[in-house]
């Protein structure tokens, strides 16, 4: 067992660190706030600008332009953008993550060919389709169909709270071919352009948080694809999407551990400067203990997000749960954090001059993204449960 | 976090104030909530000496008072962070 980062990854720290301070955190702000065209058009420069550094390639293969960087280096790369701007954390992961990493893992050696270069270098926007109107937690009950014709694959269905939806170039879309073989059988991963006729895309939501990273429904409509559309295999769709989400999980782990040590760090500079009866905040047991319980909650984050990560790479039958276990915490303490460094600005914390505002928004999607809270704890007090019963 | 401090013992560190003051405040606080659920899990039955949950939740609470109450341990924390 080793608690210090290696000489790569302490590197990898640094660089993005700097990278993220110089060039995403003065844009986040404005991302926020930037009225729908603006976002789409900053959005796609903040990514370009993440692949320019290689962040999109990190967990890649060589062979189509990766680094193959273990999971905790893009983690640590992570907490930095994140904590920068969360928004363009999302939309990159939603790209090289929820759409590059299943292409990596199922994808035909022509598909990653295509997507995965592209992906890498920025040139190129994923999004992840298994979300409906009707079917969120209870993913298995999707109802966007695939029915065989002649040449390929006839889609039908509506995708919505797609991460990406309004900029995204392709599209990874869950749908069944058959709908009685249920979803350990029956469902099938196409990877669709957006530019296919059929595919059409929604208006962006306005939503409370996450401002900077566009969100849509997505519509097929009598959407014809081409018989390798299909990733991997047919039929193993569910599947696939379930093992891209628990990359998911600690990638949303990672967002929320980057929004609460923004917020730590926003509270320590407001509490320090901030007078009230003539000395600083800070020095209030009043403010002090938030900050304490801030750094305690943060620190249990990061420790378990490098653990499930860690579990991941070593392909321990443990991940699953364990990013569970770092997606749940790490979400609940940084909605947590986000309301005490808030709290500490007092007034000023609830006005836009300050960032706090924004984190207290952006928080609060952690609890719902890539599974809620209630899912997690679902699936980890059935993993427990399990072992108590057999 | 426990597994940390010791960790950093072992590697030869020099004592971390704040890693260890953060493993104590928590575990420390989270030992009386997870005994206070159990004490619930087993309701009536969590409140009587034949279960051992009552005890459980007697004994959590030194850990938030020993060796340095949890009071003291975010007082460290925050020092360390801010000043």
């Amino acid at each position: 067992m080793n608690y210090d980062l290696n000489d790569d990854q302490k590197a990898i720290k640094e660089n993005f660190a700097n990278f993220c301070r110089n060039e995403i955190a003065p844009r986040a702000q404005l991302l926020d706030r930037a009225p729908e065209h603006d976002v789409l058009k900053l959005i796609r420069e903040n990514i370009k600008k993440l692949a320019s550094i290689g962040y999109l390639g990190m967990g890649h293969e060589e062979s189509c332009g990766g680094t193959n960087n273990d999971l905790i280096s893009q983690v640590v790369a992570g907490e930095e953008i994140a904590k920068a701007c969360a928004s363009t954390f999302l939309s990159c992961g939603a790209s090289c993550g929820l759409f590059g990493v299943p292409v990596k893992l199922f994808g035909t050696e022509e598909q990653k060919r295509k997507y995965l270069p592209g992906i890498i270098a920025g040139d190129i926007i994923g999004s992840f389709g298994l979300t409906e109107p009707e079917a969120g937690s209870d993913a298995a009950s999707i109802r966007t169909m695939a029915v065989k014709n002649g040449k390929g694959w006839v889609l039908n269905g509506t995708k919505t709270f797609i991460t990406n939806g309004p900029i995204a170039d392709v599209c990874l879309v869950m749908a069944y071919n058959d709908k009685n073989a249920g979803p350990g059988a029956g469902v099938t991963a196409f990877v669709v352009d957006a530019h296919t006729p059929g595919f059409s895309v929604g208006k962006a939501f306005d939503k409370l948080g996450f401002r900077g990273s566009p969100t849509s429904e997505i519509i097929l409509e009598d959407c014809e694809v081409p018989q390798d559309a299909v990733l991997g295999e047919v039929g193993r769709g569910f599947i696939q999407a379930m093992q891209t989400l628990e990359y998911g999980r600690i990638g949303m782990a990672t967002v929320a551990l980057g929004i609460a040590v923004a917020c730590m760090d926003e509270a320590n500079k407001y509490s320090k400067d901030r007078k009230a009866f003539g000395k600083p905040i800070n020095r209030y047991q009043e403010i002090s203990f938030k900050i304490a319980d801030m750094m305690i909650l943060t620190d249990l984050s990061r420790l378990l997000i490098y653990r499930a990560a860690w579990a991941k790479e070593a392909k321990d039958p443990e991940s699953a749960v364990l990013a569970s276990c770092a997606k749940l915490f790490a979400s609940e303490a940084a909605t947590q954090i986000s309301s005490m460094a808030l709290q500490v600005h007092g007034g000023y914390g609830y006005i836009k001059d300050f960032p706090v505002e924004r984190l207290y928004r952006d928080a609060k999607l952690g609890e719902i993204g890539e599974g809620t809270s209630e899912i997690q704890r679902i699936l980890i007090a059935r993993s427990i449960l399990e072992r108590y019963c057999a | 976090m426990v597994y940390r401090v010791a960790y950093d013992k072992d590697a030869g560190y020099p004592l971390n104030h704040l890693h260890t003051s953060i493993a104590k405040a928590f575990v420390g606080d989270w030992g009386i909530r997870a005994a206070s659920e159990a004490v619930q899990i087993f309701g009536g039955y969590g409140f009587i000496h034949e279960y051992p949950v009552e005890r459980m939740l007697r004994d959590a609470k030194l850990a938030q008072i020993g060796g340095g109450t949890s009071e003291v341990q975010r007082f460290i924390i925050s020092r360390l962070m801010s000043f």
